[in-house]
């Protein structure tokens, strides 16, 4: 699992940790839905290539990013080799398997291709909202939507406990391979243990984690990092920053494009 | 118990911070963790709540700031009976400020001056007031400089002590340090103990409460303690009379506490220059034995 | 498996997203109501949540090529009941996507409907119908985790295949088609979710966690 520690750094320490937050996520998610709307290829890079260069620029290290996003790729490759299959009626490729023909269609190909586009430039319009911005600091803004307390509560004691069962099972896995529990037949049992013996002991974390947090009075309010600029006054807050400016001609060109090119 | 009051005492006996009477609480209301608890902390003091694993010291800390509902008996802080609306539980956890064993429990934001401000944001201060009590709770324990890190590359030590500071922003005038200094290495318990002693004088009317299973501790530090042995509190008072009292430790499953230990040796031995200084206070008590039978 | 992110048609996640939401938001009443009645519940929740969020991101490789994972929901299921299940996976769902990339935002409703819903729903009828017939909490458990994983991916391919009819023999071929790529690491894979949802059942029980906060009528905690 590609979890640890390094996604938070980055969004408490990147050049965009100034924007607000609701402008990311309102930046990330419209720019997503360009994505899915358009049907033309070159916006679909053009996105992609934009969203991974300002994310990458404002602190993320190349290699990392690639590394997560290859990860789609588990699901997008099967889903496509069957897709080309289906769709379509234009064969580019004949083959017999088992006796029976599998013609490879020229549109599925095409239709693959595209799909394949448009996932990678919707990640990495995720990515640039998760890498640049704290969970904590999105379910705070999505508070603003009167979503009821409970959501944002358990939203983000699950994100914290993740990251324990995480640690956890590093540390059960070793002390599993150490007694040969991945052997064969022991395989499923093992694996299987580890997974709820792992469940009972985080049990008691979430339970502490709980308490600690209900002894200091937590409401879902989670402290933005505006309190660690102490020299900035309270009022010093732009309506419209030069960054949502930028954001919003991005934004408002590639709409135009996808309309234009849709039609 | 010492069997005197003296002047403070008496002055102090007006000031009870928080009184437990009679607390009786059951998990899975089969087995009883506290069984009829008694207990007093009066402002000012500096209490150690003494026992070994599992005799409940944790659960009976829990019910201070309401976060577990006592089965029977009262609890009463500065003055008023707990009650457990949404309201008064809040109310009751800005008095009592809890800081739990694990500070990986309780550090849940990315960076320490967040989660310093986690308990005041909460709370619905200000802007300005949230970083002024952040400002003054990091410089209480003297931890300015951890400020901008970030919490999970903190070593153990500086977690207690970030943890220690996102209570005290909470400005309780009770504080509960569950097990401070287990799980450090013996140069930063020494220096959390120094912040927290030079806490309790900075803060005169501050209610300090320290739950341990370490004698030496509780005897260096406490001006009081209380020993507790399956869910009762089986003795307290000043900490030369509990721990000299060898029932209490025998049945508390304790030690006495080196230096009282020692103490009492040199006070039965009366001894001079033993010659080859003695390794242990094992060795040091034969010594000293010696010297009293010549 | 869950359907990437940006690979079903806008229509498509408008659709799903619609009926997601609803069963959602009742879940979310449904678990205020649990937190107001039962004091300490959260722990549980999140825990639920985590597991199903643990389960599902382990990817093991098939013969195929494909990626096929454990869904967890079966745990969701008996502890709680559907609704709750269906608002857990959504917050699941939705880290997934982000902190992984595993799924996405658009087709979070598809996933949510899927995984959390339609999955978890048919898990708790085949819980209510073996519970019925008096058999145990744990082989009710593993029931109900069978089940749920294996209708959620049923329901993923039809999703898909709707989505994508193949231009001669329709949404039927193509159902078969992704449905075949994944059916054979499924089976299996349904069997270890099993297990482990028993085992997972089992050891809460010793812990003294009330397994059956929610209960199926006409079946009494003894004969757990």
């Amino acid at each position: 699992m590609h979890l640890d520690h390094t996604l938070e750094s980055y969004t408490v320490s990147n050049k965009f940790v100034n924007i607000r937050t609701g402008e990311k996520m309102f930046f990330s998610i419209f720019t997503l839905f360009i994505a899915v709307y358009t049907q033309s290829p070159f916006l679909l890079l053009l996105i992609l290539f934009t969203m991974s260069s300002i994310t990458i620029w404002s602190g993320v290290r190349v290699k990392h990013y690639l590394e997560v996003l290859m990860i789609p790729l588990t699901f997008l490759l099967p889903s496509i080799f069957v897709l080309a299959f289906l769709c379509g009626s234009e064969p580019v490729l004949i083959f017999s398997l088992l006796g029976m023909y599998l013609a490879m269609m020229r549109e599925g190909l095409e239709l693959g291709a595209l799909l394949m586009m448009r996932s990678m430039a919707g990640i990495s319009c995720l990515f640039f909202l998760i890498m640049t911005t704290p969970i904590a600091e999105m379910l705070d803004t999505m508070k603003k939507f009167r979503m009821p307390e409970i959501v944002g509560e358990l939203s983000f004691m699950v994100y914290k406990l993740i990251f324990v069962l995480i640690d956890e099972m590093e540390s059960t896995k070793i002390a599993q391979d150490a007694r040969l529990g991945y052997l064969r037949g022991n395989r499923i049992k093992s694996l299987s243990l580890l997974l709820s013996s792992m469940l009972v002991r985080s049990l008691e974390k979430a339970q502490n984690m709980e308490r600690a947090l209900e002894a200091r009075c937590y409401a879902g309010k989670m402290p933005s990092l505006k309190f660690g600029r102490e020299n900035e006054s309270e009022s010093k807050v732009h309506v419209i920053s030069p960054s949502l400016i930028l954001m919003i001609l991005f934004d408002a060109c590639l709409l135009v494009m996808a309309v234009e090119g849709g039609v | 118990m010492s069997g005197y009051k003296d002047e403070e005492d008496i002055k102090r006996d007006a000031e009870k911070m928080v009184e437990v009477q009679d607390l009786w609480f059951s998990y899975d209301k089969k087995k009883w963790v506290l069984k009829g608890v008694d207990m007093e902390l009066k402002r000012g003091d500096k209490t150690a709540l003494v026992g070994s694993t599992g005799a409940g010291k944790t659960t009976l800390i829990l019910h201070l700031n309401g976060l577990l509902m006592p089965d029977k008996g009262n609890i009463k802080v500065l003055g008023n009976f707990l009650s457990y609306t949404k309201k008064a539980l809040t109310e009751v956890r800005k008095r009592v400020g809890i800081v739990f064993q694990n500070p990986n429990d309780q550090i849940v934001a990315p960076i320490v001056f967040q989660d310093v401000a986690l308990g005041p944001v909460n709370l619905g201060l200000s802007e300005g007031e949230v970083k002024k009590r952040v400002k003054r709770a990091l410089n209480e324990i003297n931890i300015e400089d951890l400020r901008d890190r970030k919490a999970h590359e903190l070593s153990e030590g500086e977690k207690k002590k970030v943890a220690i500071a996102g209570v005290l922003a909470m400005e309780p005038d009770i504080l509960v340090l569950d097990e401070p200094i287990s799980g450090l290495d013996p140069k930063s318990s020494e220096d959390l103990l120094n912040t927290i002693d030079s806490l309790c004088d900075q803060n005169d009317n501050m209610v300090v409460l320290v739950a341990t299973h370490d004698v030496e501790l509780a005897y260096e530090w406490a001006d009081k303690v209380m020993v507790m042995r399956e869910g009762e509190i089986v003795k307290s008072g000043k900490p030369y009379d509990v721990f000299g009292d060898g029932e209490v430790i025998k049945s508390g499953r304790l030690a006495m506490p080196r230096v009282l230990k020692i103490y009492k040796g040199i006070e039965m031995a009366a001894c001079e220059n033993p010659g080859v200084p003695p390794r242990s206070v094992e060795e040091l008590l034969k010594v000293m034995k010696g010297n009293l039978r010549q | 498996m869950h359907i990437a992110e940006g690979f079903l048609p806008l229509e498509w996640c408008v659709v799903w997203y619609a009926l997601a939401i609803p069963i959602v938001g009742y879940g979310i009443y449904r678990a205020q109501k649990l937190r107001e009645r039962e004091q300490g519940v959260m722990p549980l929740l999140v825990v639920t949540a985590a597991f199903i969020f643990v389960l599902s991101a382990l990817k093991l490789p098939s013969v195929t090529g494909s990626c096929s994972h454990p869904t967890g929901t079966g745990l969701g299921v008996v502890l709680f009941g559907p609704s709750i299940t269906a608002f857990l996976s959504i917050i699941v769902l939705l880290f997934q996507a982000l902190l992984l990339a595993h799924g996405g935002i658009t087709t979070l409703g598809a996933n949510t409907v899927s995984m959390g819903i339609v999955g978890p729903a048919v898990g708790w009828l085949a819980y209510i119908a073996v519970r019925k017939m008096k058999v145990g909490l744990l082989t009710s458990g593993f029931v109900a985790a069978f089940f749920a994983d294996l209708v959620t991916y049923v329901v993923t391919a039809g999703q898909l295949a709707t989505a994508f009819p193949a231009t001669k023999g329709g949404i039927l071929l193509s159902f078969e088609a992704f449905f075949g790529i994944f059916a054979v690491t499924q089976v299996p894979l349904a069997i270890i979710e099993g297990i482990t949802v028993a085992l997972a059942l089992k050891l809460l029980q010793e812990h003294g966690v009330a397994v059956e906060m929610w209960q199926p009528k006409g079946v009494s905690v003894s004969e757990a």
